[in-house]
């Protein structure tokens, strides 16, 4: 997504704007500053993001949406410290300060406001009105959504990955994320969640597809393997994966900045590792994350001593479903075909520890 | 000798009565003169300041001035309060939006955005 212009940012389509409620309102009542021809004057006090304080600028209108917010994955960032939290030691009060320090640098750029996905993009990408200052009920999705989820879910979704068709939800339904992924789930429900794999499988893929899901269904394949595979499994294809991630703040410009080893295709199916009654299947793809034991080594020496903890090998849902694929294509695709596991030899030697829980023990065998 | 002293009452009351009639006749007519009067003095008031310098239509010049800006405020004062509501609104939002719709001029007073080059490096 090509970065706005400063004017462009802030350039107001007041004709269509005055139209809607939020334009009914006067500029100030939500935005400060005062009335003024001088811009310096103008802008003294100016309040430019309003709704990061939801509570005061948007809850008098939206109050069921404000009131849970708070808890959603999008202003918690909880899935970071989840897993911060796992791999390091939470006794070591000076290692989670560094820690903090380090979210703070490099983590919690990506939280979201209300006004960061209805009526401008993220800051995150530079900020900048989408339409005039219009609030979006639906946020427009390449400039909102896979703004910031581009790099896997929105190169996968829209066809991105060179040689790798879009997900079909987008390529012939034309869908965009909120079709899936409803307001209410994006909103958060009000319970903090540790994780986005955290509690029931929403949005369901048997929501819609009822007929060809259910236990007396016509297809085979579905009947024989829907409670042992995640549907992705058989209806995704190959996605990027991604090694070590190691994270500093710039001594010439003072700025945060990461830089990621790797980033190379796969198609892996490992042993589920959130195996629960909400995902019971045996298998899962799995996609390597860059996390690594010295990620951090620049905030602090051994910052995550029980790095091990977790797998680097994680559950995923790539966004790149297909009614065909190479694993549909016979039992043989699957069967006795140890290039599409996890097995043991795939893994990085200094992680194998960590990945004991998703490595495939032994591949199924062919079929007769 | 009666009869003598009703002629004499008679011609009384018609002198009374014509004299009354000038009067009335003479009341009516002192506007119109005045009205008269007026429209000279206006069509002499520009000749007056312009050309010759006649002291008399010099001094009833200002009072038909006079007269007219009075007629401007009067109207004036009415028509303003019936809009106020309307500009107040929009002058709210004036220098706001003013700044905010026009391009031009978000360009000539924007910061200049220095583009920092980011040290990250790979996929984010």
């Amino acid at each position: 997504m090509a970065p706005l212009e400063p004017w462009e940012k802030v350039l107001v389509d007041y004709e269509a704007f005055a139209e809607t409620t939020h334009g009914k309102q006067s500029c100030e009542t939500c935005h400060g500053g005062a009335q003024s021809p001088d811009k310096e004057a103008a802008h003294a006090g100016l309040v430019a993001s309003p709704s990061e304080d939801a509570q005061t600028y948007c809850a008098a209108c939206h109050a069921d949406q404000v009131s849970t917010y708070g808890s959603s994955l999008h202003a918690t960032q909880q899935g970071y410290w989840t897993v911060i939290n796992a791999r390091s030691d939470p006794a070591d009060t000076e290692a989670h300060a560094a820690l903090e320090s380090m979210f703070g640098n490099h983590c919690a750029t990506c939280h979201t406001s209300c006004g960061e996905c209805h009526v401008s993009q993220p800051d995150n990408v530079g900020g900048g009105l989408f339409t005039g200052h219009v609030f979006e009920k639906t946020p427009p999705m390449s400039r909102s959504c896979t703004a910031c989820h581009g790099s896997r879910v929105g190169s996968e979704y829209m066809g991105k990955n060179e040689e790798y068709p879009g997900d079909v939800h987008f390529r012939e339904a034309r869908m965009n994320c909120v079709n899936c992924h409803a307001g209410d789930d994006l909103h958060g429900s009000g319970e903090v969640v540790e994780h986005r794999y955290a509690g029931a499988q929403q949005p369901l893929c048997t929501t819609c597809h009822t007929a060809v899901t259910s236990p007396d269904t016509d297809n085979l394949f579905h009947r024989q393997h829907a409670a042992q595979l995640q549907c992705q499994v058989c209806h995704s294809i190959t996605y990027t994966s991604c090694d070590g991630c190691h994270v500093a703040v710039s001594e010439t410009t003072g700025k945060p900045f990461f830089e990621t080893e790797a980033t190379y295709f796969t198609f892996l199916i490992g042993l589920n590792p959130r195996q629960n009654e909400d995902r019971p299947y045996k298998y899962a793809l799995v996609r390597h994350v860059p996390a690594s034991p010295d990620s951090y080594a620049y905030y602090g020496e051994d910052l995550l001593p029980n790095f091990n903890t977790l797998s680097t090998w994680v559950y995923t849902t790539p966004h790149n479903i297909q009614l065909k694929t190479p694993q549909t294509e016979s039992c043989q695709a699957c069967h006795g075909n140890t290039d599409i596991f996890l097995t043991a030899d795939k893994v990085a030697e200094s992680e194998q520890e960590a990945n004991q829980s998703v490595i495939v023990p032994e591949v199924p065998n062919p079929m007769p | 000798m009666k009869h003598s002293i009703s002629v004499l009452v008679m011609i009384i009351i018609v002198v009374l009565i014509v004299a009354a009639a000038v009067a009335v006749v003479g009341f009516i007519q002192t506007p119109r003169q005045a009205r008269e009067t007026t429209e000279i003095v206006v069509e002499l008031a520009p000749t007056s300041s312009g050309e010759s310098p006649e002291p008399q239509p010099a001094t009833e010049a200002p009072a038909v001035v006079a007269t007219e800006p009075t007629a401007t405020p009067t109207q004036e004062p009415t028509a303003t309060p019936t809009l106020e509501p309307t500009p107040t609104e929009v002058a709210v939002a004036d220098y706001c939006v003013d700044c905010h719709t026009d391009k031009e001029q978000l360009i000539a007073t924007a910061k200049e955005e220095k583009p920092a080059e980011s040290e990250s490096k790979g996929v984010g």
